[in-house]
Order: C-alpha cells, then sequence, then structure tokens
C-alpha cells in the first residue's frame, strides 16, 4: 500500500515536472537579426504571486522585438532581456536580484513591480541602476539620484494627481479604496490626505485586504459616507472592476474615480461612462482622441503586441513596459562607446526634454520633483471615460503640470 | 458417541502478542455449535491476547485460527466480526455517548422486530431504558446492553472477555446461566474469559487455563471441578504443567 | 442600523464559507480524529474548475485539461466541479489520510498541512496566481427590510448553507452509517468489533466534507473571486468556529460560522470611520477570532475531547546527540569548504541553506524533543527580524548586541505562546499556534505604524571594525557574511547538542512521552515546556535576524504564515529529531541549496513548492523519521556489518501510547 503511494506520487511530481518543461515559453528569436553584441537589460516584472500581472511582462518582450526589428536596436546591437518573474515576496526579488548581478546586466528595468524594494540593497551595491516607466513603491522612488530613473514620476503623482483632478472637477467628498498594506498607509496618510486638505477636499481611504475583497461589503462601505465622488486611490485591475460594478449594482450613479484601472470600461460598457482614470501615458483606449504622433506611437504598440500573440493584453500595464523599455532604448542609442551599468546612469542623468512614447517629456536631473530624485517628470493626464468607451483627456491639452508643493513637506 | 459437528471457531497452536513478543504460544481450541468454552487463567496469562488474535485486532506470530472452518487469512476485524464471530471486549465495547436504541440499531444491518423482541425478553430492563446514554447506566445494565446488542446481530460464535468485572456477584450468578441457556438453544458457540473459575466451570462444557502464556491445562468442565487442586495449581505457575501442557483425561 | 444590518448580512458571504468548511472539519475529525488543516484548500480546488469552465470553458485537471468548444452552462460546470470534489476526497482518503489514521498527531498534523501546501501549489500552477472571477450561480437582487437594501446573495447562500450544515447533522443523527462514525469516533475498537469499517467510514465522512467546502466556496467566492493564498488560509477562521463548536455541535458552528462572517464584515465598516485608532486598522478581522479561541480554550480546555483511536505507529525515535568532535570538525571544515569554493548566488544558497538549518532545528527542539506541535516559529523569527530592524537602523544597537536583544524578542513571543501550550496539546496546539501565525502577519507585520512604507532596512553587521555585511559591489555573498553565519550556527548547535544530551534534554523526552507520567515523577510539564517554547524561539529569532542581515530589508512577505509552514515541511522532511536532519532540510529549504539549483539550473522553482508538499506528503507516510533518519539507519547498518562487536547505539525508546482514550 505504501510503496504503491510512493510509485504513484512520484510519478505525478514527475509527471507534473515534465508537463511543465514542456509547455514552458520556447523564446523564439526576437534579436530581429541584428548580429552585436546584445546588451543585456534585466526585466523585473509581477508575473507570478497574488497581485500578479503577466501583461507587465508581455509589455517588454513586446519592446525586445520592437526595439530590434523596428528601432534598428541600439547602434546595430540587439537588446536582449532577462525577465525574471517576481512574484511579490522579498524572497524571489532578491534571488531576482542576485541572478541579475551574477549575469552582468547592464541595467534592470522596473516593470511595475511593488516587490522592487527588496531588490534595492542588492542592484545599488552593484551600481546596476533601477529604470522604470513608473514605480510601485516607495523604496526606489526615494533612492538618491543616480540610483533609480522613472520616466513618469514617483508614486505620488497619482496621490497629488488625483486630488488636482478632482479639485478641478469640483468635488468635495471622496471616498476611495486602496488594497490594504503598510505601504498603502504611508502613501495615503503622508500624500493624499495633506495634499487633499490643502485643496480643502474631504477623502475618506478605505483600506481593502489584498486578496479577499468582497465588493459588495466594499460599495457599500464607500456609499455609508454618501460622497460625491467613489473610486479607488489605487487597485488591482480585478478590484477595480468588481467595485465599480458593485457600486452601480448598489444604485450609485455620480462620478467614478478609477486611479490607474482600465479593465473595467470594456466590462462595464455604458455603466463606465462618467469614470475618470489616471493613467500615466496615452492609453490605447484613448487613440480616437489623441493627437497623430500618438496615434502611431499605440498602433506600434499593437503591432507589437500582436507579434507576440498577446494581441488582447493591450492594457495600460502592458504599455507602461512596453513604453519605458522603448525610452530605456533611445538613452541608450544615444551612448558613446561601451554600455555598461555606468554608462547608463551617466547617460540618464543627462536626459533632458527627452519626448518619451506616448508620454510626457521627461528630464531626468532629480530636481522634478522635491525628495524624489528618482522622477523624470511632474506632469500628469487625466480621461474621462465617453458613453462609446473610449476616452477623452480632460485638459485638451494632455498632460498637465502637477505642483509638488501643494503636497506637504513628505 | 454422536458425531461432533465441525467447529465453529478453532485455533490450531496459535500465537499472538506485541511487537513480535508473544503473549500466548501454542493454544489449541475449539468451539462447537451450542458449545460454552471456559477460558481461564490468572493476570497476565495471555486469555485477553488469545482472544483478540481470534477475531484479527491481535496479529498470529505462529499457527492458526480458522473461522467457520476458513483461515483467518488477512481479513480485517470487522470482517470476521461480520461474518458472525463477535466479541464483547473487556471494556464492554460500548458507547457512552450513545442511548441504547441506537446501540440496537447499529447492531443489526437489517432492522428485524422479531428477533429484537426476542432479545430483548432475555434483557427485559432494556426496554425501560430504550433513550438513555449507555454512559448513564449501572454496570450490570451495561453489560446486559453488550450482550444484547451482540445477540441481536445473530452471531454464529460469541466471545465474552471477563464479563463478571465489576459486577455484583448475585448478577453474574443471574446472568452466566442465562447467556449458556441462550447458546444452547440459538446453537452459538460460546467463548467466557473469567476470573471466576467456579462460576465460569460451572456452565462451560469444557474449560482451558493458561499461564505464563501457555496452555497449562484443559479438559472438560465437570473433571477440571472435581479435581479443584490441579486448577489451583495450574493457576499458581506449576511450572511443570506449564511444560507438560497436562490434559486431564475426560 | 440599516448600515448595520446591511453590513450583517454581507458577512453573511463569508459566514456560509465557514459553515462549509467547519461542517467538514467537524466530520472529518468525528470520523478520523484527524484535524485537516487541507480543508480550504481541498474545498478551493473544485471550485477553480468550477470557475475556470464558466470563464473559458476548460476543464482543468492536475496533469493535462479538455478544451470545450462553448462554454457548458452555469448548471453542468457547477456539477463537474462538484464532481471533481468528490474525487478529489476519494482521492485523498485513500492515498494520504487513511495511511496516518493510527499514526502520531504529529504526523497527521504534517500530513495534512502537507496536503494544503500540495494543493495550494497545484493550483498556482495550474490555474495561475490571479484572482480569477468566479461566475455567479445564484441571481443577484436585492430586498428592502425596515427601510434597507439589503443584498438577497447573501441571505440566500446562508440558507442553502444551513440546510446542507442540517443535512449532516441528520446524517450523523438519524441514520445508521452516521451514528456509526459518531459511535467510532468515540470507541473505534468498538465499532469494529460491530463490523463497522472505521475507513469506510472516514471515506464518506472525508468526501462529504470536501464536497459541502467545494459548494460553499462555490457560491462564497462569487463575491470576491478566487485566490490560492486566501482561500486555503480560510481554514484558519474556521478551525477557530471548530474549536467554538468543541468539534461537537453542528449547530454551533452554524452559529458561531454566520457570527463571525457578520462581526468580520462589521469590523470593515468600523476600522473605516474617523474614530478608528489608526494602528488598529489592519488585521483586526484575523486577531478577535484568534481572541476568541484563546478565551475559550483557556476556559474550556481541559474538557475539550480527544479521539479514543487506536494508535499504533510510534513517534520517531530520538537518539540523544553527543558531541563528538571529529565529525564536528569535518562538517565545520565541509561547510567552510563549501563557502570558499562558490560564490554568487551559489555561496547565497549555501549560506541560506545554513539559516534555513537553524530554522529546522528550532523545530526539532520544540517538536522533535518536547513533542509539541507548534507551526509559528515563522513568526517567531519575524518578530526577532523587524525588531533587529528597529534596532539598527532607529535606535543604532551595535552587532552583535541587536542580535541578542533581537533573538531575545522572539524568545518572549515564544514564551506568551508557550501558555496555550500548558493546558491544549497536540493538533489543538497547532490549531492555536497557526492562529497566532495568522494574527501575528497581518496585525504587527503588516501594521502600518509598526513597519514603515519605505521598508525595514538591516544595517550592515560590523565587529570590531570588520565589515560582516552580505554585500558588497557585486558581490553577492561575502566571505565574511558567510564564515559569521556558519559560526552563529555552529555555536547554536553547540549549545543544542549540550542542552539536549543534559538533563533538560531528558526532561524534554519525557514531557514528550507521556504528560502525566512526567509530571508524576517530579517533572514540572510548565517550566519545562517554557523552556522549550523559550529555546526553540531563540534558534528561530537568531535565524530569522540572519535572513534579515542577509536580505537587507524586510517585509511582512518575508514571514508569511506559508513561508513558515514550509520550513516546517523541509524540517520533518529532513528528520524533526536530530540535527542532522535540521542540516538536511537546510540544504532542501526555500532560497537554499536545492532551491538555487531547481531555480538556477533546472528552471523548475515554480515547482519548488509543489516539490516540497509532495516530498512532506510521501515523507510523513512512509518514513516519520525523515530523511536524516533513515540515513542514519543505513549508516548503522553499515557500521553493525563493519564492526561486528560494536555496542549498539543507544537509543530513547518511545513509551508505547496508551491504549485507553485520552480526555485532554
Amino acid at each position: 500500500m505504501k510503496r504503491t503511494l510512493a510509485a504513484v506520487a512520484s510519478a505525478a511530481a514527475l509527471a507534473l515536472a515534465l508537463a511543465g518543461c514542456s509547455s514552458g515559453d520556447s523564446s523564439s528569436d526576437a534579436s530581429g537579426g541584428l548580429s552585436g553584441q546584445p546588451v543585456t537589460i534585466g526585466v523585473q516584472a509581477p508575473m507570478e504571486g497574488a497581485t500578479a500581472y503577466p501583461q507587465t511582462g508581455y509589455g517588454a518582450q513586446a519592446a525586445e522585438r520592437y526595439i530590434n526589428e523596428k528601432l534598428g536596436g541600439i547602434n546595430g546591437r540587439p537588446v536582449k532581456i532577462q525577465l525574471c518573474a517576481g512574484d511579490g515576496s522579498p524572497e524571489t526579488a532578491v534571488n531576482c536580484a542576485n541572478q541579475f548581478v551574477q549575469s552582468n546586466v547592464a541595467a534592470v528595468f522596473d516593470a511595475y513591480d511593488a516587490s522592487i524594494g527588496a531588490a534595492v540593497p542588492v542592484l545599488t551595491s552593484a551600481k546596476i541602476p533601477i529604470i522604470g516607466e513608473l514605480g510601485g513603491q516607495a523604496t526606489a522612488d526615494a533612492l538618491p539620484w543616480g540610483q533609480a530613473f522613472y520616466f513618469t514620476g514617483p508614486l505620488e503623482t497619482s496621490a497629488l494627481g488625483m486630488v488636482t483632478i478632482l479639485d478641478k472637477i469640483g468635488k468635495k467628498n471622496a471616498s476611495l479604496a486602496v488594497t490594504d498594506s503598510p505601504a498603502s498607509h504611508g502613501y495615503v496618510d503622508k500624500l493624499v490626505m495633506p495634499a487633499a486638505r490643502n485643496l480643502g477636499m474631504n477623502v475618506s481611504p478605505l483600506y481593502a485586504p489584498g486578496s479577499n475583497m468582497n465588493f459588495a461589503v466594499l460599495a457599500a462601505t464607500e456609499l455609508s459616507s454618501n460622497p460625491d465622488v467613489a473610486g479607488i486611490i489605487a487597485m488591482t485591475e480585478d478590484g477595480c472592476t468588481g467595485l465599480f460594478k458593485a457600486l452601480r449594482q448598489q444604485g450609485y450613479q455620480g462620478s467614478l474615480f478609477a486611479g490607474s484601472c482600465s479593465q473595467f470600461i470594456a466590462d462595464m460598457k455604458q455603466q463606465a461612462a462618467g469614470a475618470i482614470i489616471q493613467p500615466r501615458v496615452w492609453v490605447p483606449a484613448s487613440k480616437p482622441n489623441a493627437p497623430a504622433e500618438v496615434q502611431k506611437q499605440l498602433d506600434d504598440f499593437a503591432a507589437a503586441m500582436e507579434e507576440i500573440d498577446r494581441g488582447d493584453q493591450q492594457s495600460a500595464r502592458s504599455l507602461y513596459s512596453f513604453a519605458g523599455m522603448v525610452n530605456l532604448a533611445t538613452v541608450l542609442k544615444g551612448i558613446q562607446g561601451d554600455i555598461t551599468p555606468e554608462s547608463i546612469t551617466d547617460a540618464m542623468k543627462k536626459v533632458k526634454d527627452m519626448p518619451t512614447f506616448a508620454g510626457p517629456p521627461v528630464t531626468c536631473d532629480g530636481q522634478q520633483w522635491a525628495n524624489r530624485p528618482s522622477s523624470c517628470s511632474h506632469q500628469a493626464i487625466f480621461f474621462e471615460v465617453q458613453p462609446d468607451s473610449s476616452l477623452k483627456p480632460v485638459d485638451p491639452n494632455g498632460f498637465i503640470d502637477l505642483d509638488p508643493s501643494k503636497m506637504s513637506a513628505a | 458417541m454422536p458425531e461432533t459437528p465441525e467447529p465453529l471457531l478453532e485455533t490450531v497452536d496459535l500465537a499472538a502478542g506485541y511487537n513480535g513478543v508473544p503473549a500466548i504460544r501454542g493454544l489449541s481450541m475449539s468451539v462447537g455449535p451450542g458449545e460454552v468454552v471456559a477460558l481461564l487463567g490468572p493476570n497476565g496469562a495471555g486469555k485477553t491476547t488469545s482472544l483478540l488474535a481470534m477475531v484479527g485486532l491481535v496479529p498470529l506470530l505462529g499457527g492458526e485460527v480458522r473461522v467457520l472452518g476458513a483461515p483467518l487469512g488477512r481479513r480485517r476485524p470487522h470482517q470476521v466480526a461480520r461474518s458472525g464471530v463477535l466479541l464483547v471486549p473487556d471494556d464492554r465495547g460500548i458507547f457512552y455517548g450513545l442511548t441504547v436504541r441506537e446501540h440496537l440499531r447499529l447492531a443489526a444491518r437489517r432492522a428485524d422486530p422479531e428477533r429484537e423482541r426476542q432479545v430483548l425478553d432475555r434483557f427485559p430492563v432494556l426496554r425501560n431504558l430504550d433513550s438513555r446514554r449507555a454512559g448513564l447506566m449501572s454496570g450490570g445494565e451495561q453489560q446486559m446492553l453488550a450482550i444484547a446488542k451482540a445477540l441481536l446481530a445473530g452471531p454464529k460464535v460469541l466471545i465474552i472477555d471477563e464479563m463478571s468485572l465489576g459486577l455484583a456477584p448475585k448478577i453474574v450468578q443471574e446472568m452466566l446461566p442465562a447467556i449458556r441457556d441462550l447458546a444452547k438453544e440459538d446453537g452459538i458457540g460460546l467463548v467466557l474469559v473469567e476470573q471466576h473459575i467456579e462460576l465460569a466451570l460451572s456452565i462451560a462444557d469444557r474449560g482451558v487455563i493458561l499461564n505464563h502464556g501457555r496452555v497449562v491445562l484443559t479438559g472438560a468442565a465437570g473433571d477440571l471441578l472435581r479435581d479443584r487442586h490441579l486448577v489451583e495449581a495450574a493457576y499458581f505457575g506449576a511450572e511443570q504443567f506449564a511444560d507438560t501442557e497436562g490434559t486431564l483425561a475426560g | 442600523m440599516g448600515t448595520f444590518l446591511q453590513f450583517v448580512v454581507l458577512g453573511l458571504g463569508l459566514g456560509s464559507i465557514y459553515i462549509g468548511l467547519g461542517t467538514g472539519l467537524l466530520l472529518v475529525h468525528r470520523a478520523t480524529g484527524i484535524i485537516n488543516f487541507a480543508q480550504g484548500a481541498m474545498a478551493m480546488w473544485g471550485a477553480y474548475v468550477f470557475a475556470q469552465l464558466r470563464v473559458d470553458g476548460t476543464l482543468v485537471f492536475p496533469i493535462g485539461s479538455i478544451e470545450f468548444a462553448r462554454r457548458p452552462p452555469i448548471e453542468v460546470a457547477a456539477l463537474i466541479g462538484i464532481l471533481t470534489a468528490f474525487v478529489l476526497g476519494l482521492v485523498v482518503h485513500y492515498l494520504v489520510f487513511r495511511p496516518v489514521r493510527h499514526a502520531p498527531v504529529l504526523a497527521q498534523v504534517v500530513v495534512s498541512v502537507a496536503v494544503m501546501i500540495t494543493i495550494q501549489a497545484l493550483v498556482v500552477l495550474r490555474f495561475g496566481p490571479n484572482n480569477i472571477d468566479v461566475a455567479s450561480i445564484l441571481p443577484e437582487g436585492s430586498i428592502s427590510v425596515l427601510g434597507t437594501d439589503l443584498p438577497t446573495r447573501e441571505i440566500i447562500m446562508a440558507a442553502i448553507m444551513v440546510v446542507l450544515a442540517a443535512a449532516v447533522w441528520a446524517y450523523l443523527r438519524f441514520t445508521r452509517a452516521g451514528v456509526a462514525t459518531r459511535a467510532a469516533s468515540e470507541n473505534e475498537r468498538a465499532a469494529v468489533l460491530m463490523g463497522f469499517s472505521p475507513d469506510r467510514l472516514a471515506a464518506v465522512a472525508q468526501v462529504v466534507a470536501v464536497v459541502l467546502g467545494t459548494i460553499s466556496v462555490m457560491l462564497g467566492s462569487s463575491l470576491t473571486g478566487l485566490n490560492p493564498d486566501n482561500y486555503t488560509l480560510l481554514v484558519v477562521p474556521a478551525l477557530a468556529v471548530l474549536l467554538v463548536a468543541r468539534m461537537e455541535s453542528i449547530a454551533v458552528v452554524v452559529v458561531a460560522a454566520l457570527l463571525l462572517g457578520a462581526f468580520q464584515s462589521v469590523i470593515g465598516l468600523l476600522v473605516t470611520k474617523s474614530w478608528w485608532p489608526v494602528w488598529a486598522q489592519s488585521g483586526l478581522d484575523q486577531v478577535i477570532p484568534f481572541a476568541v479561541v484563546m478565551v475559550i480554550l483557556f476556559v474550556q480546555g481541559k474538557r475539550l475531547p480527544s479521539r479514543g483511536s487506536l494508535q499504533t505507529i510510534r513517534l520517531p525515535d530520538v537518539s540523544i546527540p553527543k558531541l563528538k568532535p571529529v565529525p564536528a570538525v569535518i562538517l565545520l571544515v565541509l561547510g567552510v569548504a563549501a563557502l570558499s569554493f562558490t560564490q554568487g548566488t551559489w555561496r547565497f544558497g549555501v549560506t541560506t541553506s545554513i539559516i534555513v538549518m537553524l530554522l529546522a532545528l528550532s523545530y526539532v527542539v520544540l517538536t522533535g524533543y518536547l513533542g509539541q506541535i507548534s507551526l509559528a516559529q515563522g513568526a517567531f523569527a519575524g518578530a526577532a527580524g523587524f525588531a533587529l530592524s528597529k534596532m539598527t537602523s532607529a535606535w543604532g544597537v551595535p552587532f552583535p548586541l541587536s542580535l541578542i536583544l533581537s533573538a531575545l524578542v522572539a524568545t518572549a513571543l515564544g514564551m506568551l505562546v508557550a501558555l496555550p501550550a500548558f493546558r491544549i496539546r497536540g493538533a489543538q496546539l497547532a490549531i492555536i499556534t497557526i492562529a497566532a501565525a495568522l494574527a501575528i502577519e497581518r496585525f504587527v507585520f503588516n501594521n502600518y505604524t509598526l513597519s514603515p512604507p519605505e521598508g525595514n532596512p538591516i544595517a550592515d553587521a560590523t565587529l570590531f571594525g570588520l565589515n560582516l555585511g552580505v554585500r558588497e559591489g557585486r558581490d553577492l555573498a561575502r566571505i565574511s557574511f558567510s564564515v559569521m553565519v556558519l559560526v552563529i550556527a555552529a555555536i547554536l548547535v553547540w549549545v543544542f547538542i549540550r542542552v539536549a544530551s543534559g538533563d533538560t534534554g531528558r526532561t524534554f523526552l519525557a514531557v514528550r512521552a507521556n504528560e502525566r507520567a512526567a509530571a508524576s515523577s517530579g517533572i514540572d510539564v510548565r517550566k519545562t515546556k517554557l523552556i522549550g517554547f523559550a529555546i526553540s524561539a531563540f534558534i528561530a529569532g537568531i535565524a530569522g535576524c540572519l535572513i534579515g542581515f542577509s536580505r537587507g530589508q524586510l517585509s511582512a512577505e518575508s514571514f508569511t504564515v506559508f513561508a513558515g509552514l514550509q520550513v516546517l515541511a523541509v524540517a520533518y522532511l529532513g528528520g524533526i529529531t536530530s540535527v542532522g536532519g535540521a542540516i538536511v532540510a537546510g540544504v532542501l529549504g526555500p532560497l537554499g541549496i536545492v532551491y538555487t539549483l531547481l531555480r538556477g539550473v533546472f528552471d523548475l522553482g515554480e515547482y519548488y513548492a509543489l516539490i516540497s508538499g509532495l516530498g512532506l506528503i510521501i515523507t510523513a507516510i512512509l518514513n516519520p523519521v525523515g530523511i536524516a533518519g533513515a540515513t542514519r539507519e543505513q549508516v548503522a547498518w553499515v557500521r553493525r556489518r563493519l564492526s561486528r562487536s560494536g555496542p549498539p547505539p543507544s537509543t530513547v525508546p518511545d513509551a508505547p501510547a496508551p491504549k485507553e482514550p485520552s480526555r485532554v
């Protein structure tokens, strides 16, 4: 009996392992036929775990192909990404970082992974720069100038942006949910609340447990304070969709603030109209109302995603990774000589008024945001969901300046 | 001499024990329909171990057990019980949290009101205790319940371990003969392990006396009663009996 | 008032899941005496199958899947989900729980924890790690009561589960099999003697339990989506409900489950109020059930029923360790060699293996020697780690004082957890410790006021000017750090051997064997337990600090309940009764040598949890002494063959298990 058990279990484990092996991603050639010495960029993307967004990884993969096939690589040399799947745990982040150092990557691209904080000590010690489109946590944001660079601004961008736009459209009482974690408490208490106070707004934050969100309860709690705008400060896509549906289901017809969520639009169709979203870049759904140049960029993005069979994953998060990698490639192209962590760091520091892919123009001189040297921009863009589910920028110029002084000293 | 029928339960040179150490060795006995066999001996002689081995609760270290003609083999204890060999163990095998009714319900696979009536006729006290939890009954009542539920299952062999333990002598004096009569009537083979030598032998057909894990004396009950001094010697560990496995000619 | 009522009703959704899990736990416990920590995980598998069928028509099996051209209608999908649960219950019963029915409680606890880890890992592998949407079987709607709109879905869910729980109650009360199950629960031998097969009854109970749990999760998860971590851990509040019902009364399970669900929902509303204190904003929904359980156990602890079963398998023997200088030096030399000849991620792996060995050693002390089942070692390690962060970064306490003080924090926590151990044992102690670990993780480690958002940095250690930091530049694991870890580990192992081979060690073993006998021979059982928990927590605390030093940064995720259970898994796998076992555990443990191998060389990192879970199941069933024990037997066999005249190794055999049912 026991031997049978042992045999069955061993066979099962073996079969599972083999099944996994055979169905793994076969890495097809993404080098675009370029023949120079590859430039290796480590990519940390939250592909696994409870709050995983595999799209962040897909965007980077699409960018790799795009850079090599359509942009001619880095002066003839192909870009090669080393994708390490984060799962939200510090252990994995440390492991990824160790692997990056071991394999001598030239830089690490943070594909919006909230566990990057654990990797920071390893990477800064090895003097490998961390570059991303936007940061998911405060540790890397606050690093001294030259250790990390985020193209579209720090965490505070979302906080200040939210308060700014709500004030602009005349809301006074906001009831907004946020995923519960020490980081979010700090974010709300230190960033959102002071900014709100400065603008005379009343924000009631609701902390929702990350992995067990009962949307009906959450919606009811939000509505219990009779707000004139309900929604989220920061939450997973699934969380947004679930919460907004519940809000509408409980009879709330007022304004919704949706942070950087966008999945709910396709899901809720008509019911989503009037929601305000605040992504960091011109997202695909905004194409009909975007400037011609941005439209072309969004088309390129769509084509690149199709090329790696992820045409259905064109969300904000995949675009962030894509845009960030393309921006990084733009910087790398300008480097004369060897591409090393040092030369990349220098080149990033010199970035000034550089236009970015579907994003704002950036300057990475460490002065864009007080106390946040990693930030390369202090602008934000806001969209309103239209009845036809497309997005229209709230301000006709698209990106507007934020005033970081409106935040109390962080 | 009338032909002796096929024994219902038979052990041949049975050896059984714990962790490889035998607590009983070389036990050969049998019980046929309507027969009463008394298994006697002082504490630690190996009586309980023998019973447990007969129903498969303790693994055999040697010898054989035949149940209804077929070897015990690899049958699990619950299968032995289902084939009609029931053991009433020394803890009475009842459930303090269950009522009498529930016990009787468990006893019979299919509800047989006629049989139940018959059994309860023998133990009328139980009729009044239908919804009483076993844990709240007196020792005698519990023992009656233990035997009644065994009988309700229609056993072919009934093995009772130390029925008289903890019971007032008067009750024991009434119950033992009643059980013997029952066995004879229904053709059940009865094996009794007892401390009360006289009482046990008085209702038994044959006696087997164990000591130090071996059979030290066997014989017809009447003979054993007559030659009491031999029984006492067997009890008090006369080594020569251990070696010779003395038998009294009938 | 209206809002309050609304939230109470909303909480019935969670409450109905607790009914499903709690009733299942009760049924399985009645039938087998086993407390099934895997109940939540087992219940979620069928729900996942159901959800996936409705998402894209794929029927997922543990290996392979079938794609349907069209998504099956919701009733069919639900039926398939239930059928899956049925099969799962049968498989797990026959392959896993049946073999350990007569094993010691430790093996049973470990096996069910192993099933929990395995199924959770399998779900992540087969369904992905994110939340997935679950189609709602019940229609949405609301009814107006007292002027408030109450959702009908939650009410119907609760009603369905109450009816099903009542059906189980009726089964136990009125059917022959149910009465037999109750009988076997009280006196298994007597039930066997009446012709009942406890194994068959147990199979029925297990299957019913899983099906019930699956139905409740299928219904309840439509409110939140399915998520592997969360649903696996819902077993902890369900266990709290089970304890409140004293493992006996389904009626109490139903009431307590609904109350707990409603309570957690109302708490969710209250913490948003402005007058609610900030420090109490997270994790309260886990702390309160834990506190309730503690109170109940203290008040009723002595009278909780424990099952009278036939325990025939013994606990693994413990061999008194002797400090043999030659093997010790060899091991040390091997350690230094392993560290010197590796570098980068490999040396990091070796170093981490040494640290995990210490964590495993803490299990050896507490569980192998003292016989107490604690699932909270991860929490002790975490407490020390977080204390270390405060000490080195906020208060500038120098090394090694910071190390000792932080470990003492863990020791204090360990002694606190020892208090319930005075009155409860076995699986119930396991429940308390896992509830404590979860409460600590959610309420303390995740607490905003204690754990700032920038994280918890840990400054590098220096000693007399020597930099003992873990990394510098591109050197991922500096030799001075690794040697420091080795030295600390060697000291602790030496201390352990001294303690274990002395009077304290023998006292531990006596308490492990039979508490009552130990007490009656003059041993102060309470003091012994206190000492055991203290030593174990101290070692775990040192390990936690070393983990902190090796990472440079700590967060709540570093010391989750799951992480602690993974270490328990490898500790048991390696052998929970010896230092050798702890070493094997270190080699196997998370971020250790084998892990690095799997991830780096074979790219099987995501299979680590699954493989360790399966390995643990097999070990717990086949070889309770673990790998080290088996190796020791082999070595002893070889030694005997080589030197025929050698003396037998000294072992302390366990006292034979008492035959009468024990009342706790």
